[in-house]
């Protein structure tokens, strides 16, 4: 046999050791397993059933290339294994085959003569290692012969060596055919025993492409480090974990899924067993080290040192349990640095408590001012244990420095600070006053506004009443005027009464002359309704009314008596007319007659002449005599003419038809 | 369905935490099966998904106690008596020829007009060829 060929593992392959101990390879990239160590040249991978395709998996004594020989005028190449074997491989398909194909079958017979000669040249120089290889195979050729089956090979191989390869061959694939037969079926149990008996069977009938077969107990090796490489849980369901290791080509190897699941059932109890194991190992090194840990926490403080901890605590159980020394001496200084640093933190905390605890102290100490000394000071306060705690007397006299210091400026400020006090309170105190004041102020102002009002009114009204009564007194008649009576008036006191203009005395004046006159007119118009009728002339009343007060009273001048009597007169007689229409109108026997005249007028066209005749008798002088007795018809007596014309003026307006409906309809 | 679990209930056994997701896993589908609308379904197929999960669940509970080992004896009845495991059922299939029995429901002869067990029971060897076979008690078949 050739020696075991262990090249290094291409690139992508790790090494595994499997639970019965032995190495196998996984491809984590293809997800590859093989027991075989992968060589750089990729195996042939022979084309096997379905079932078993994807494995590119065999045994860990199967063959590897050793030499590829092509055949000349083909596309196929002889590849000679470790084991001595040889099978066809396309180089164009890719198709490997141990049987001869028919249609390169002369051109390998041919080849191979060739082949053997030159080998055999071989032989005779140099090949000394070749030698003992052929003589290897030729025994356990021999080996195999012995149990026969050899007859048709001999027909078959052209030379000796050639055969025994052959043959050998053969019987292996035999004996793999038939393990897989018997893996496929039910039992799954491969008893070798079976395999063996049959070996021996005619292997020339079956012409098939086969691989190369692995022993059951192999297979349930692998699906079980496929699961270990998957990392399933002992506890996970079947189930569920299948679809993670189905595309697995391990997973294949297994042919029956009750088998896959009894496997996986046998995984999980070995899994659990270790898991287990491996849990409590874990707990003892923990244990190991919290008690490590305890040992440290009680024995030391941050003043240890390790020689001399190690030197007490040597044969300590606690000490002697965990880890090596090594490890212990890390663990321990890492304890001490952390209690130091504690240990640091402590004492910053200490000190300034005892600074703090210092200054109130000073505080206490009323009688310290800020220009005391300290070595008064200090004498007052030596026995107390504050002072004590701080036990630097450099850092005492410091501290106390610092508050002096702080006295001082408190002092300070508590100086500005009261001083500003004092100026905001005033600020503040102005303010509201003048507020106050201003306030006052404008009430006041108010109030006095209106006063003054109301004064003003009353002295008004009371001036107004004095102007009027002095212009009662002084101006008798309505003929003078306001600028030449104005300096007569001024003399009296009452002219200047208090709130009233010059425009307002004025205007009293006026009104107060308007009413004499008024007053004058109104008895000149009396006297003359007493003596004046509507005939009369102003020569006829002139020397009756002459020498009248009323008339001479209003004025002396004649013409303008004489003008205004005209006025009078002719009011009068207008008065008189319209007194005279009144009167007609009222006097409805007028009216009547008129419209029977009228109405006999527009129905004369079938009526008599006489009943008209009858109608028309009322004339002016009827309407005279209706007339003649009223006051108001008498006035007018002496200016018949107008009295005429106004009686027919009214009888033409009467004429106007005057019609009710009734009247229209009749 | 499982007891609640709360603060005063006494603690899982050690071990427990280890199956704890799955059987948290199996809650959920439960809830979901027992969510699942009944509509367009018929009257007894509505069941059929719990009495599924049901036996999943104590196989799965049985199958890490008998076969795999992987659970201890106080977890085991922890779980039958919390309910995440049928421990009736277990109980059948410890005895020979109920190795895989579906349900309890499929045993019980009163439940049939025949007064025999279900049809999931009757081997297929015995069974006419061709005839379709359907267990309407839990729909294991």
């Amino acid at each position: 046999m050739a020696p075991p060929f262990r090249p290094l593992l291409p690139s992508g392959w790790t090494e595994h050791r499997a639970p019965n101990g032995q190495f196998y390879y996984y491809n984590a990239a293809t997800g590859h397993s093989t027991w075989e160590r992968p060589a750089t040249v990729p195996p042939p991978p022979p084309l096997g059933p379905p079932h078993m395709s994807g494995g590119i998996v065999s045994h860990s004594f199967q063959p590897m290339p050793t030499v590829i020989k092509p055949i000349p005028d083909t596309k196929w190449s002889i590849v000679f294994t470790t084991e001595g074997n040889e099978f066809y491989y396309n180089s164009e398909t890719k198709q490997s085959v141990w049987q001869v194909p028919e249609e390169i079958a002369d051109a390998v017979k041919s080849f191979k003569e060739t082949e053997e000669k030159n080998a055999q040249a071989l032989h005779d120089t140099a090949g000394v290692k070749r030698k003992a290889n052929d003589e290897e195979q030729m025994t356990s050729e021999e080996v195999k012969r012995a149990k026969g089956g050899l007859d048709n090979a001999a027909n078959e191989g052209t030379e000796y060596e050639d055969i025994a390869f052959q043959l050998q061959f053969m019987e292996e694939q035999e004996r793999q055919e038939q393990l897989s037969t018997t893996g496929s079926g039910d039992s799954g149990d491969n008893d070798n025993s079976a395999v063996h008996e049959i070996g021996d069977k005619d292997s020339q009938t079956q012409i098939k492409d086969k691989e190369v077969e692995l022993s059951s107990e192999e297979r349930m090796l692998m699906f079980k480090s496929l699961l270990r490489d998957m990392d399933v849980s002992p506890f996970a369901m079947w189930e569920k974990e299948l679809p993670r290791i189905i595309h697995d080509p391990r997973y294949t190897l297994i042919p029956t899924l009750k088998q896959r699941k009894e496997l996986f059932d046998e995984y999980c109890k070995e899994r659990v067993v270790e898991v287990r194991a491996e849990k409590i190992n874990k707990a003892k090194d923990l244990t190991a080290k919290d008690e490590y840990l305890s040992l440290l926490e009680e024995e030391t403080s941050h003043r240890s040192h390790w020689d001399s901890f190690r030197k007490r605590f040597k044969k300590d159980p606690r000490f002697k349990n965990f880890s090596d020394d090594k490890e212990r001496e890390r663990v321990f200084r890492k304890h001490i640095h952390e209690l130091k640093e504690v240990e640091a933190e402590r004492k910053r905390i200490q000190q300034k408590k005892a600074q703090e605890d210092f200054m109130k102290l000073l505080r206490e100490m009323r009688e310290i001012k800020p220009d005391s000394s300290w070595r008064k000071v200090k004498r007052l306060i030596d026995d107390d244990p504050r002072y004590v705690a701080v036990q630097s007397s450099s850092l005492r006299e410091e501290l106390f420095r610092e508050y002096c210091q702080k006295l001082e400026a408190e002092d300070e400020e508590e100086m500005t600070r009261k001083e500003n006090e004092r100026k905001q309170r005033e600020r503040k105190e102005r303010y509201s006053l003048k507020n106050r004041e201003a306030q006052v102020r404008g009430e006041r102002r108010y109030q006095n506004y209106d006063r003054n009002a109301a004064k003003r009114k009353a002295m008004r009204v009371k001036s107004i009443l004095a102007f009027q009564t002095l212009l009662t007194d002084l101006v008798r008649t309505h003929e003078v005027t306001w600028d030449g009576k104005k300096h007569s008036l001024e003399q009296d006191p009452r002219f200047y009464g208090e709130g009233l203009e010059d425009n307002d005395k004025e205007r009293l004046f006026n009104e107060h002359i308007g009413e004499i006159y008024q007053k004058r007119l109104k008895s000149y118009h009396q006297l003359l309704s007493e003596h004046v009728k509507l005939d009369t002339t102003w020569i006829e009343i002139q020397p009756t009314i002459k020498e009248d007060p009323r008339a001479v009273r209003l004025s002396k001048n004649e013409a303008l008596l004489e003008e205004l009597f005209d006025k009078y007169l002719a009011r009068e007689i207008e008065n008189a007319k319209k007194e005279f229409l009144e009167l007609l109108k009222e006097n409805q026997f007028i009216e009547y007659r008129t419209r029977m005249v009228q109405l006999s007028e527009n129905g004369a066209k079938d009526e008599t002449g006489a009943e008209k005749e009858k109608v028309r008798g009322l004339t002016k002088e009827e309407i005279h005599d209706v007339l003649k007795d009223d006051n108001r018809y008498l006035v007018l007596s002496h200016m018949p003419e107008v009295r005429d014309e106004l009686i027919t003026e009214y009888l033409n307006n009467v004429e106007a038809p005057k019609m009710t409906v009734h009247q229209g309809r009749d | 369905m499982p007891k609640i679990r709360h603060a005063r209930t006494k603690k899982p056994p050690e071990g427990f935490e280890d199956i704890e997701p799955t059987l948290l896993e199996f809650a959920r589908k439960m809830k979901d099966a027992e969510n699942e609308p009944h509509e367009g379904k018929r009257r007894v197929e509505s069941l059929w998904p719990i009495f599924r999960l049901h036996h999943q669940r104590s196989r799965y509970v049985y199958d890490l106690y008998y076969k795999r080992e992987a659970i201890t004896k106080e977890v085991y009845e922890y779980c039958i008596k919390h309910g995440y495991a049928d421990g009736n059922l277990i109980a059948k299939w410890k005895k020979p020829g109920f190795e895989r029995l579906c349900c309890l429901r499929c045993i019980q002869p009163k439940d049939t007009n025949f007064g025999t067990t279900c049809i999931c029971r009757v081997p297929k060897s015995k069974l006419e060829a061709g005839r379709i076979v359907e267990c309407v008690l839990c729909g294991c078949r």
